[in-house]
């Protein structure tokens, strides 16, 4: 199936989403965005870490390194409140957004 | 490694090994499914940039190791480094002298306690009160868009005024002959009240400094002196001096930094308003509520309500204003920017200099951008190379901005030393005691640091961010930058143009103003200003000593003429009086109440009767051209009459001659109507100095001591002040326009010279880059004059848009330029020809150079390189 990149400027909201289920470390969060989205959208791994960084510098994830199951050392992600605001805030931003450009594009 | 960057590390490997072990278990061997995880990822170093960038607080670490990184990087290319640091010195060391001065003359606050609070006291009304209200003044008016404002007071409403407002009065610094220990000597010296010192806050030195009680009519003399003067006469607090040949004790020093109330005076000495009599003049009238001559500064925490002071005000007039239109009202001005009349004079000049400065930093800065690209495409394999290995683009960008930054702030440092010598240069030719002000201050402040140090960071951003976009992004093979680079030299070019044309008009109005005709001959002729009152002559003997001083001085040998007058001509200032007309009509007239044989000795010529001799009556007068015809119109002036002064009674005089015209008290301007008249006895020697006019038949500085001689022979507490020549004198006159014509003139010729160098800088360059070009051309069958012409071609396609672009942008300023400019039409476009040549000249040696070398490409060596 052919991939789309992604649109400017949603990946910090679809990271939100992503891990307001569940805290993941990095590559379990560009599988989850593949598998989410039925292999349509796909991150590039060259934005999805400095994203990472930059959402854990404002507050918005908590990181933690955890032993996997194969005994590495993982980085895992997980929301904060503030993260969870603002993925409010984004998620509503966004339909409200999509449902103008529908109504434009219908 | 920092445990960031072993954290760092570890996230990306978990990342790969994940991966990884998702491929192998798809089948794939371990080695293939790490090469697979791998070419996924990309990058591992870039990443690992990209996310060290997302640290807060990063940049600051960063902007340190850019900077180390860029001045090693500027240490293995010493030339360029050099060129670009002297530039940046030049244009940026030209600001900080500009914004030094406007720093001394504009912004520095004055030396006292809470200077905002002061407030100079002055008066206004919509239109000159009566004469019949406001009999004699010592001050200055001046209209404005409120009407008439003046700031002087009389005694009378000084006094009542005072018990209601916190103010001090003072009579402005003036030139007294001053005794220590040896000879007498010219200082200035400010009479102030008692409270003067108190209500700024100026703290003694040395002693003590004056006190009301000081101020009381029948106190002791006592005076204070100011640091400078005690500098010279360490000895002096607690002695007796004598100031116009009157016993003063000499009580306290003012402290270093005091320089007055005022920027651009600095009075030598203070004594209490109450010693008035001590500055000679007509001591009784100052008594008078009809005379106005006190100043006043006030302090004012909160604005005072102005209404009761202003009945008080109205009051201490003699009379009842006639109409609302002349009533009086009091006038408050911050005395931080009202009392200077310096800032007032070069508030304008000094904003067109800094105009002109930043666009010499422009200029300069355009040079560096242009040096910094061209050798960011010359180093643009290894950008790639850094770009393929993992740099980001923002990393890059910032790096080439650090080397902006490095040579920029090292420009700022060259160019504090450069501002320096340039403000010492300067200031000497600030007309006042502007130098005194700065030079007894610390000519280095924190302003000044902040402006430079604000201009070399704008100038980096201004100038740095775009090509160092361009170079991170490695675009610099595509056509922007060469468009860049091409249209930074237009603008070189464009703004040289406007420097050098306004240069060449200040230039040559400095010119005219210098080559106009004076009206009398110029050279040769001595001026030197005495005072015998001061020097302890009773009034009533003064004429007689005058005259036999002028007798003593004819005798000497080498003097052809000598005569003196009260009015030292050429000084910006005159004596001028009402010549009625009848029937309510009035015209203005210059004064020359001069001894005999005055017009001989200037050398202004005559036009019709005989000139004054010795033995003419009071009541004769020679006018001069102007006069005659705005009193006579074309009739005969000759035995014609009239009546000098404003208000009766006044006095009929008999016109015997009618001189030439000439000039005054200005160069610029109409020549005004003047009349030469003997000196009366009964007015005219009640305070003020005589100046002399001496013309020698050889140089006049060689007899200068025999001149001396002479005079203190006859009394030896009299100095001769401001000796100059007439040419000395007309310099001084000319001594603004001549700092500004001379400030216009380098910072052009400095413009002229970078706007050069940018001009062959990028020709050049390009030349090297198209070497094998050239030589395939060469080789091909090109003539060689058709790579020069080719050459040649682009250098001057830069040089005409620039020099089109920039007599466009100065053809906006005419108008605005030619109040600045005297005896030439701005507008008129044959003015340009010469700045615009001298321009084209210049810029086309620039060019031609490059275009020389262009055409001696050896096609052999040009196509064996790369």
């Amino acid at each position: 199936m052919a991939t789309t990149p992604l649109l400017q400027g949603t990946l910090d909201m679809l990271i939100l989403q992503v891990l307001s289920r569940d805290p993941l470390h990095g590559y379990a969060i560009s599988t989850a965005l593949q598998h989410l989205s039925r292999e349509v959208l796909q991150v590039q791994q060259g934005s999805l870490y400095p994203a990472l960084h930059r959402l854990e510098n404002r507050g918005w994830l908590s990181a933690e390194w955890k032993e996997s199951d194969q005994g590495r050392m993982s980085k895992v992600y997980s929301l904060t409140k503030a993260g969870k605001k603002q993925l409010i805030d984004e998620a509503a931003n966004w339909r409200r957004m999509a449902a103008a450009i529908e109504l434009v594009m219908a | 490694m920092t445990p960031d960057e072993r954290k760092l590390q570890a996230e990306m490997d978990d990342h790969l090994r994940s991966h990884a072990a998702d491929l192998e278990s798809q089948g794939l061997s371990p080695a293939e499914a790490m090469r697979q995880a791998r070419i996924a990822f990309g990058s591992v170093e870039a990443i690992k940039e990209e996310c060290r960038e997302q640290r807060p607080g990063n940049w600051l670490f960063d902007l340190g190791r850019d900077m180390h990184y860029a001045w090693r990087m500027l240490r293995r290319s010493p030339v360029l480094a050099a060129t670009a640091v002297l530039s940046l010195g030049l244009g940026i060391g030209a600001n900080t002298a500009i914004f030094t001065l406007i720093d001394c003359l504009m912004l520095r606050s004055l030396p006292v306690e809470r200077p905002g609070e002061l407030f100079a006291v002055k008066w206004q009304s919509k239109k000159h009160p009566d004469d019949a209200v406001l009999r004699f003044s010592n001050g200055s008016s001046s209209g404005d868009k409120d009407g008439n404002v003046a700031n002087y007071f009389s005694l009378a409403s000084y006094g009542a005024l005072r018990g209601k407002m916190q103010v001090a009065g003072f009579l402005e610094a003036n030139a007294a002959s001053v005794r220590v220990d040896g000879p007498a000597e010219s200082a200035q010296v400010q009479l102030v009240s008692g409270n003067y010192f108190n209500m700024l806050g100026v703290k003694a030195y040395r002693g003590r400094l004056l006190l009301p009680a000081d101020d009381e009519a029948n106190s002791a003399p006592v005076a204070v002196v100011s640091h400078r003067f005690w500098r010279k006469h360490q000895e002096i607090v607690g002695t007796n001096i004598r100031i116009n040949n009157k016993d003063f004790q000499v009580i306290g020093v003012t402290p270093p930094e005091f320089f007055g109330h005022e920027i651009g005076t600095y009075p030598d000495l203070e004594i209490a308003l109450s010693k008035v009599a001590t500055m000679g003049g007509p001591v009784d009238e100052r008594l008078l509520p009809t005379f106005w001559w006190v100043k006043m500064i006030g302090r004012f925490p909160v604005t005072p309500d102005l209404g009761p002071l202003n009945a008080t005000l109205v009051h201490s007039f003699v009379a009842v204003p006639s109409s609302a239109d002349t009533t009086p009202a009091l006038r408050l001005e911050p005395a931080a920017q009202s009392l200077s009349g310096l800032r007032r004079e070069f508030s304008e000049p000094l904003f067109v200099l800094m105009l002109m400065v930043t666009l010499v930093l422009f200029i300069a800065s355009a040079n560096v951008a242009n040096l910094l690209l061209a050798r960011a495409v010359a180093r643009e394999k290894e950008i790639q190379i850094r770009l393929a290995l993992g740099a980001s683009a923002g990393r890059l960008t910032r790096q080439f901005l650090a080397e902006f930054l490095v040579l920029s702030l090292l420009g700022a440092a060259l160019s504090l030393g450069i501002a320096y010598v340039l403000v010492q240069a300067i200031l000497p030719l600030v007309p006042g005691e502007g130098e005194v002000t700065l030079l007894d201050n610390s000519p280095l402040n924190l302003r000044i640091l902040g402006f430079t140090t604000s201009v070399s960071l704008f100038t980096t951003v201004l100038f740095g961010l775009w090509p160092a976009r361009q170079a991170a992004r490695s675009r610099l093979a595509t056509g922007s930058p060469k468009r860049f680079s091409g249209a930074l030299v237009v603008m070189q070019v464009a703004f040289t143009t406007v420097l050098v044309l306004g240069a060449g008009f200040f230039v040559q109005s400095l010119r005219n103003l210098n080559d106009q005709p004076l009206g009398f001959v110029r050279e040769r002729l001595l001026l030197f200003s005495v005072d015998v009152l001061q020097a302890g002559v009773p009034a009533a003997a003064a004429p007689a000593f005058y005259l036999e001083l002028q007798r003593r001085i004819r005798e000497l040998p080498g003097v052809s003429a000598a005569s003196a007058s009260l009015v030292r001509p050429m000084t910006g200032g005159g004596y001028y009086n009402q010549i009625a007309l009848g029937n309510n009509k009035f015209v203005q007239s210059a004064l020359h109440p001069s001894l005999p044989g005055y017009q001989e000795a200037l050398g202004v010529g005559l036009r019709a009767g005989r000139m004054l001799t010795a033995s003419d009556s009071l009541d004769r007068v020679v006018i001069n051209e102007t006069l005659a015809t705005k009193i006579f119109g074309q009739g005969n002036a000759i035995g014609g009459t009239f009546e000098i002064g404003g208000l009766p009674p006044r006095k009929m005089v008999e016109v015997v001659g009618v001189a030439r015209n000439a000039r005054y008290e200005r160069i610029r301007g109409e020549a005004p109507g003047v009349l030469y008249r003997h000196l009366d006895p009964a007015t005219d020697f009640r305070g003020g100095a005589l100046t002399y006019v001496v013309r020698t038949t050889q140089d006049p500085a060689k007899l200068l001591p025999e001149i001396r001689k002479t005079a203190s022979s006859m009394n030896r507490d009299m100095p001769l002040v401001d000796v100059r020549t007439l040419e000395e004198q007309v310099d001084e006159l000319l001594r603004p326009e001549r700092l500004f014509a001379l400030l216009c003139g380098g910072f052009a010729g400095l413009a002229l010279l970078l706007a050069a160098l940018g001009l062959f800088g990028v020709l050049a360059y390009r030349v090297n880059r198209r070497q094998t070009e050239i030589g395939i051309r060469l080789a091909l069958g090109a003539p060689r004059f058709a790579l020069w012409r080719m050459v040649l071609m682009e250098g001057w396609r830069w040089l005409a848009i620039g020099t089109a672009m920039g007599v466009l942008a100065a053809y906006q300023g005419v108008t605005y330029v030619q109040s600045f400019i005297y005896g030439l039409q701005v507008a008129e476009l044959r003015n340009w020809v010469a700045p615009l040549a001298t321009l084209f000249l210049v810029g086309t040696a620039a060019v031609a150079i490059p275009a020389w070398r262009a055409c001696r490409v050896d096609p052999m060596v040009a196509l064996r390189q790369d």
